[in-house]
């Protein structure tokens, strides 16, 4: 990496900085600080939606898939995701956005009351914890830059906390417009370089297996089912349910959604030819990291700094939004409830500047000592399905039912059963080198069957949905303030 | 359509309407500015 290159990425940084301190003098409330006084239009919904949701994680991700399987990881490990944020564009926004909520956990505590809301904001929390952009932004900072994976965490981390604790969502959305047009423009033209260089689609084509092709891949069929039910996780997604909160219309949040899944669609797919690019190419190196070598191979001095700002953009866009809701779920949706419900606007103001630091804190914590986690994105993505999935959606659609003792059921259950599967799968099952999970084998009347860490969301849900519909049957009073906010 | 087709389209779509869309933000937030003059609403 040379001089210019490095320029270029302190200069990225030191911009971010600057417009957090900007936003800063402009914040006088919590509503302001965590959902911009719902004063967000169509563009900035776009910028901060697109940047937010897509992190290292869709990076490291689809690429690995795309290195290893092909066109798979678009039809089936991306493409899910589009159907579900159209369903939630369409039929979940609109009746989220006529409740007076802030949060996700908001929105339980509207229908179940405060058990409920806090067993959701734990699985919300652990969601939302940054734990992979600050992982993978220490690795592509030692990788591309040469400085040392635990300084690289520092900075990554640091950097996003310092202008999110400064200007809140504001913040966090503005400086996700930059790392919005950075991150989509730097793909797109290391793309067609890389596309050049290998002499068009067709002679890519030509270097690859027949099966990398096949939007089936070669995955067995119950991985394609879990890879899709993951979706499910945009319903209930925390950073979607700010975003909505935070959104000056409805209207606003179904045009946004609309140009997101395009956008979206045409990042994972690029996302996936480079990965692939990658495999054509003979490139030799961790599936992780396949995107990030062939496209550093290709770029031209000046570009390579711009591709790396946009890489770090990437990240950083993740970290600062996730940051800001891990924060808001301890202060607003677990201690002010549970211990402050008087709480006045500048203490819980104050309170969620410094949960913020403690949820910088437990990421960089997290960081490093797991430095290997390779399926963390899995297990957070489960717990918060899990534990918010039914009693939400049962709230929204089945408000006649959602009773305080369902939703606790149902959300403890769903929570309980997950992380009993998870150890369970850990205690008993191995790591699988050839599909790079954990997998317990077991052996019933002489038949075995495989059990991937992924399926734990198969066996929550239906538990979850059985817990509900026993709460329900149980009866029991509805929360206090339920009927006045129903919409 | 080929896959080279949706290939560039998606290039296309990721250059252009990125750009798009920050150019629409900006007109967007000059507008908000002027609508919003700093220190007016204080302690709202």
């Amino acid at each position: 990496v040379s001089g210019i290159d490095s320029a270029i990425v302190v200069a990225y940084i030191a911009g971010m900085l600057l417009l957090g301190a900007a936003v800063a003098t402009r914040i006088r409330g919590f509503r302001e600080y965590f959902v911009a006084g719902g004063q967000m239009t169509t563009p900035l919904l776009v910028c901060t939606l697109v940047s937010t949701y897509y992190g290292l994680d869709v990076l490291f991700g689809g690429s690995e898939v795309a290195y290893q399987e092909g066109v798979v990881a678009w039809f089936f490990y991306a493409r899910p995701y589009y159907f579900a944020i159209v369903f939630a564009a369409i039929f979940v926004a609109g009746r989220l956005k006529r409740l007076d909520a802030l949060s996700l956990p908001d929105v339980a505590a509207r229908y179940y009351g405060r058990g409920t809301q806090g067993v959701v904001a734990i699985a919300s929390f652990l969601y939302a914890i940054p734990l992979m952009a600050v992982m993978g932004i220490g690795v592509l900072l030692d990788l591309v830059l040469g400085i040392p994976f635990v300084w690289g965490v520092l900075i990554g981390a640091g950097v996003a906390l310092a202008y999110t604790l400064m200007g809140g969502l504001v913040a966090s959305a503005l400086t996700d417009t930059v790392q919005f047009t950075l991150m989509c423009v730097t793909l797109g033209i290391a793309a067609a370089i890389e596309l050049h260089q290998q002499g068009g689609w067709n002679a890519l084509q030509a270097a690859l297996p027949a099966t990398f092709l096949e939007p089936m891949g070669t995955y067995p069929v119950w991985v394609l089912i879990v890879f899709g039910l993951s979706a499910l996780s945009v319903l209930v997604e925390p950073a979607f349910y700010q975003r909505i909160f935070a959104a000056v219309s409805y209207r606003a949040v179904l045009i946004a959604l609309g140009i997101g899944v395009a956008l979206w669609a045409a990042f994972d797919w690029i996302v996936t030819v480079l990965g692939m690019a990658a495999m054509a190419a003979g490139i030799e190196t961790d599936p992780r990291y396949a995107l990030l070598m062939v496209t550093l191979d290709a770029l031209p001095i000046g570009f390579t700094g711009l591709f790396i700002a946009g890489v770090i953009a990437i990240a950083m866009s993740t970290i600062d939004s996730y940051l800001l809701i891990a924060g808001g779920n301890l202060s607003y949706d677990l201690y002010r409830p549970l211990f402050r419900p008087a709480i006045g606007d500048a203490a819980l103001l104050r309170l969620t500047r410094w949960m913020i630091v403690v949820a910088g804190a437990t990421s960089v914590g997290f960081a490093l000592f797991f430095q290997s986690i390779v399926s963390a994105w899995i297990f957070m993505a489960t717990m918060l399905i899990s534990a918010a999935l039914v009693p939400l959606m049962a709230a929204l659609y089945l408000p006649r039912f959602a009773r305080p003792r369902a939703g606790l059921a149902s959300s403890l259950t769903g929570l309980g059963v997950a992380l009993l599967f998870f150890v369970l799968v850990h205690a008993f099952g191995a790591w699988d080198e050839e599909w790079g999970t954990q997998i317990w084998r077991v052996t019933v009347a002489n038949r075995s069957f495989d059990l991937w860490q992924e399926y734990a969301v198969l066996a929550a849900l239906p538990v979850s949905i059985t817990a509900f519909a026993i709460g329900c049957a149980a009866g029991g009073p509805a929360a206090p303030h339920a009927e006045e906010h129903r919409p | 359509m080929s896959l080279a087709f949706w290939t560039w389209a998606a290039i296309a779509i990721l250059v252009a309407g990125s750009l798009a869309i920050f150019v629409w933000f900006v007109f967007d937030a000059v507008e908000w500015v002027r609508r919003h003059p700093a220190g007016k609403g204080k302690g709202e």
